[in-house]
C-alpha cells in the first residue's frame, strides 16, 4: 500500500502541468475555470482537437486504439492537474468515459475501427440515449423500438435527460428489438447519426435556470443494421457494462470541481464572518474532511484489480455530500447570497450551488437506488419484489 | 501509488481475522469474569503471533513493518471486539516511547510481558525536585490495576512511572475498562520539551484506535446484516423492508468511508506523509462517529433482543462511548483539523 508517486511519475506531473498551463494561458484563455457545460461550442471543439494532437485526449485508452496505455498514477496525475489547471469540462465526456471503454470491450473490429478513432481525434461526439419518460430508475420498462428494415434499424419513441445532445453528433440508443419483450430482454446496444430528419430535441430547463438536457424524439429514425454492439438482443449486458466501466478516475476530475465549490464557500465565510462562527466552522470542517474521504475511497477504487464493494457506495456518498455543500453555501452566504452574482448573472455562485446540487442525489441512479442496489448487491440482503 | 494492501499485508489481516475469530468466543466470559482481559490470549496474540511488535523495530525487537499491518491488526481486533490493553499499551505507550527516545521497555511492551497504560495530564503534573522530576496527578486509564507501566503524558513532558496507585472503576466500556489512578512520586523517566514528538505519537495511537473502531463497525454491520435476514416477521425476513435495507445501507456507507480515512491515514503514517497529521485526525473522528452510529443501529435494528444484557450490541455501543474519550473526543480531533486547514477562529 502506498500513496506517494515516483519520480518518472512527477516528471510526468511536470510534463501535463507545463502543457496545461501553456495552453491554457495562450489560446484557450477564455475556457479557464469556465463554469458552463455549453458555453463557447467552437473553442471546446478546437480544445477537444488539441488535446488529440498531443496525445492527451484518451490516456487510459490501450495504445492501439490511440491511448497511451497511462497507468493508474499517470491517470490519477492528469485527472487532478487537469481540474487543478482550470481547464473545461470534457465536450467529449460521454465518448471517452463512458462509450470508448464499452466499445474496446463489446464491440466488433469493424465497429472498433469506424468509431474509436472519432472519440480519440475529437471529430465526433456522442449523446447518452437510455432514461424516458417512463423508464427512469427502472430503466428495464424502456418502450423506444427498433425495427429492422432492409440493412437499416428504424427507430421510434423518445428519451430524456440526454445531456451535451445539442452538441454531439451521435447517441448510444438501448432499444427494445424484440417486439413483445419486457424488462431487460429483448434490447439491443444501437449507435445512432444525431443530426437526421427522424431525431428532434427539445431542451429541459432545469429548476437552476440552465438547460443541460434534452428530450430526444425518435420518429422513424435510421441507422445502419450495422451498428448494433454486442450482438442483437444483447443491449441490457451492454449497457450494464457500460455503467460497470466508469472505475472513477473522472470522479478525482469531479472532486477537483468540488475543491473549488469548497474553496469559494470557504472564501464568502472570510469576507463575511461566518467563520469565526464555531457551528459554520465545524460543517466547513466536516466538509473538508468528506473531500479527503471521497478522494481516499476513489484511490482505493482504482488501485483494486476488481471493483470492490467500497465503489457501490460511493455514488450516495458523494452526492449526499454534495448536497450538504449546497445547503452550506447558503447558511455561510446569508441573505446577500439571495440575489444575483456579478454582471448579469441571475444566480450567485452560492445560489448556483444551492440549486444545482440538489441533482446530485438523483442523477446517475437516486440515491433511493442506490441504497437498493448496495442493500442487494453489497450486503446480499433479499431483493425488491418486481412488478 | 497503489492504495491497496500488499499480498503479506492481506496475510497479515487474514491471520490477525483467524486468531480474533477464535477468541471472540470467551468474550463473554472476559466480560463476565472482571479480570478485563483475558492473559492467555494476551501472550498468544501479542507474544507468540506477534502482533504487538508489529510495527516496533526490529533492533528493538519487533517485526519491523508499520503503521499500516498494525492498523489491519487493530481492524480485526475490533471485529472481535477484543477485551485487552491493544491500544493503550501496544497502539499507544510504544509509540509514544519510541517517538521520545525513552525505548528501554518497548521490547517487553512489544513481546507482551509487560503492559502500560497512559494517563493525560497538563504540564503543570511534573515539578522538578532534587534534579529529578516529580508527578502528581490522578485521572482515570484503561486497565491501569494490570499495567506494569504508567505513562503520564502532558503537552510537552512525558514520564515513566512504576509506583502509582490504581483502583478498578465499574466502567461503561466493558471491554476496555478503566480505573482511578492515583500518583505522587519521582519518575523512572522523563523528557521535557518533547511536544512535536508526543503529538505525532499520539496522530499514530489515533489512527490504530480508529482502525480498531473501523472493525468493531464493520462486525456491527455484518451481524446486524445476519440477523435481519434470519429473522422473520409478517411472513418474509424483516432485512427485506426497505426500511431497514436502506437503514443498512447507510451503515456500510459510513463504514467504507471509515474504511477509506483509516487505511489512508495509516499509509501517510508509513510514509511520513506532511498531511499525516490531518489525515489522523480525520480518521479518528470520522472512525468513532461511524461506530457509534452503526453500534446505534445495531441495537435498534434487533429491535427488543437487542436490547438486552444477554446480547452483545450494547457491548459494541459502550465500546463506541469508550473510544470516544480515550484519546482525545472526536469533536476535538475536528477542532485540531479546522486549525490545520486553516479554519481556525481569528485572535478576539
Amino acid at each position: 500500500m502506498r500513496l506517494g508517486f515516483t519520480h518518472e511519475q512527477e516528471c510526468f506531473r511536470a510534463e501535463v502541468v507545463d502543457w496545461l498551463e501553456t495552453q491554457l494561458s495562450g489560446r484557450f484563455a477564455k475556457l479557464r475555470h469556465l463554469k458552463s457545460q455549453s458555453a463557447f461550442p467552437e473553442e471546446r471543439r478546437a480544445w477537444e482537437r488539441t488535446l488529440a494532437a498531443d496525445g492527451w485526449s484518451v490516456i487510459g485508452w490501450p495504445k492501439a486504439y490511440g491511448g497511451r496505455d497511462a497507468s493508474l498514477a499517470e491517470q490519477v496525475i492528469f485527472a487532478e492537474e487537469y481540474a487543478r489547471a482550470g481547464a473545461p469540462g470534457r465536450m467529449s465526456h460521454i465518448g471517452v468515459e463512458l462509450l470508448g471503454p464499452t466499445l474496446i470491450h463489446f464491440a466488433s473490429d469493424e465497429q472498433k475501427a469506424r468509431f474509436l478513432p472519432g472519440i480519440a481525434s475529437g471529430e465526433e461526439y456522442w449523446a447518452q440515449g437510455y432514461s424516458e419518460p417512463n423508464a427512469g430508475s427502472d430503466l428495464g420498462s424502456l418502450r423506444t423500438r427498433a425495427t429492422l428494415e432492409g440493412d437499416e434499424w428504424v427507430i421510434d419513441g423518445q428519451k430524456i435527460w440526454t445531456s451535451l445532445a445539442q452538441h454531439a453528433d451521435w447517441i448510444f440508443v438501448l432499444a427494445r428489438t424484440e417486439p413483445g419483450s419486457r424488462g431487460s430482454k429483448g434490447l439491443s446496444f444501437l449507435l445512432v447519426p444525431l443530426r437526421q430528419p427522424g431525431i428532434t430535441l427539445r431542451p429541459i430547463r432545469q429548476m437552476n435556470g440552465e438547460a443541460e438536457f434534452n428530450e430526444t424524439f425518435f420518429d422513424g429514425a435510421r441507422t445502419a443494421a450495422a451498428n448494433v454492439v454486442g450482438g442483437v438482443g444483447n443491449g441490457w449486458a451492454v449497457a450494464m457494462g457500460l455503467l460497470m466501466t466508469e472505475r472513477g478516475v473522472s470522479t478525482l476530475g469531479q472532486q477537483m470541481g468540488f475543491i473549488a465549490d469548497y474553496d469559494a464557500i470557504v472564501a464568502v465565510a472570510r469576507a463575511n464572518g461566518t467563520i469565526d462562527d464555531p457551528a459554520i466552522r465545524d460543517r466547513l470542517t466536516r466538509a473538508y474532511a468528506g473531500l479527503r474521504i471521497m478522494r481516499a475511497t476513489a484511490l482505493r477504487i482504482l488501485s483494486a484489480d476488481q471493483l470492490p464493494r467500497a465503489a457501490l457506495t460511493q455514488k450516495v456518498h458523494w452526492a449526499s455530500w454534495y448536497r450538504d455543500l449546497g445547503e452550506l453555501a447558503m447558511d455561510v452566504a446569508g441573505q446577500s447570497g439571495e440575489v444575483g452574482g456579478a454582471g448579469d448573472e441571475p444566480l450567485s455562485r452560492m445560489a448556483d450551488l444551492f440549486l444545482s446540487t440538489r441533482a446530485a442525489t438523483i442523477y446517475g441512479g437516486t440515491n433511493q437506488i442506490q441504497r437498493n442496489i448496495i442493500a442487494e448487491r453489497a450486503l446480499g440482503l433479499p431483493r425488491e419484489p418486481k412488478g | 501509488m497503489q492504495f491497496v494492501e500488499t499480498p503479506e499485508q492481506a496475510l497479515v489481516a487474514e491471520t490477525a481475522r483467524g486468531l480474533f475469530a477464535d477468541f471472540a468466543s470467551g468474550l463473554r466470559a472476559t466480560v463476565a469474569g472482571g479480570q478485563g482481559y483475558d492473559r492467555a490470549q494476551w501472550a498468544n496474540a501479542i507474544g507468540e503471533m506477534g502482533f504487538g511488535g508489529i510495527a516496533v523495530p526490529e533492533a528493538l525487537g519487533g517485526a519491523g513493518l508499520g503503521p499500516i499491518e498494525l492498523a489491519l491488526v487493530a481492524i480485526e481486533a475490533g471485529g472481535g471486539l477484543w477485551p485487552s490493553p491493544l491500544i493503550p499499551s501496544i497502539g499507544t505507550a510504544i509509540p509514544l516511547l519510541i517517538g521520545t527516545g525513552l525505548t528501554d521497555d518497548v521490547p517487553a511492551l512489544a513481546d507482551g510481558t509487560k503492559i502500560a497504560t497512559i494517563l493525560f495530564v497538563t504540564d503543570e503534573a511534573f515539578t522538578r525536585r532534587n534534579g529529578g522530576w516529580h508527578v502528581t496527578a490522578r485521572g482515570l486509564a484503561p486497565f491501569a490495576d494490570s499495567a506494569d507501566l504508567l505513562l503520564i503524558v502532558g503537552g510537552t513532558r512525558l514520564a515513566v512511572m512504576t509506583a502509582f496507585e490504581a483502583r478498578p472503576a465499574p466502567s461503561l466500556d466493558l471491554t476496555r475498562p478503566l480505573a482511578a489512578v492515583t500518583v505522587d512520586g519521582v519518575a523512572v523517566a522523563v523528557v521535557d520539551e518533547a511536544g512535536p514528538a508526543i503529538a505525532d505519537a499520539l496522530d499514530r495511537a489515533r489512527v490504530t484506535l480508529a482502525a480498531e473502531c473501523l472493525g468493531a463497525a464493520e462486525a456491527a454491520l455484518a451481524r446486524t446484516v445476519d440477523y435481519t435476514k434470519q429473522r422473520v416477521q409478517f411472513g418474509r425476513p424483516i432485512g427485506s423492508f426497505q426500511a431497514l435495507k436502506h437503514r443498512m445501507a447507510d451503515m456500510m456507507i459510513a463504514t467504507e468511508a471509515a474504511r477509506s480515512a483509516v487505511l489512508y491515514a495509516a499509509a501517510a503514517a508509513a510514509e511520513m506523509d506532511e498531511g499525516f497529521a490531518e489525515a489522523a485526525a480525520i480518521a479518528h473522528f470520522t472512525a468513532i462517529e461511524t461506530l457509534r452510529r452503526c453500534a446505534g443501529d445495531m441495537i435498534q435494528l434487533h429491535g427488543g433482543i437487542g436490547f438486552t444484557w444477554e446480547h452483545d450490541a450494547h457491548l459494541f455501543f459502550r465500546r463506541a462511548q469508550g473510544a470516544a474519550t480515550l484519546l482525545g473526543t472526536p469533536a476535538a480531533s475536528r477542532a485540531r483539523l479546522a486549525g490545520l486547514i486553516g479554519l481556525e477562529a481569528k485572535a478576539a
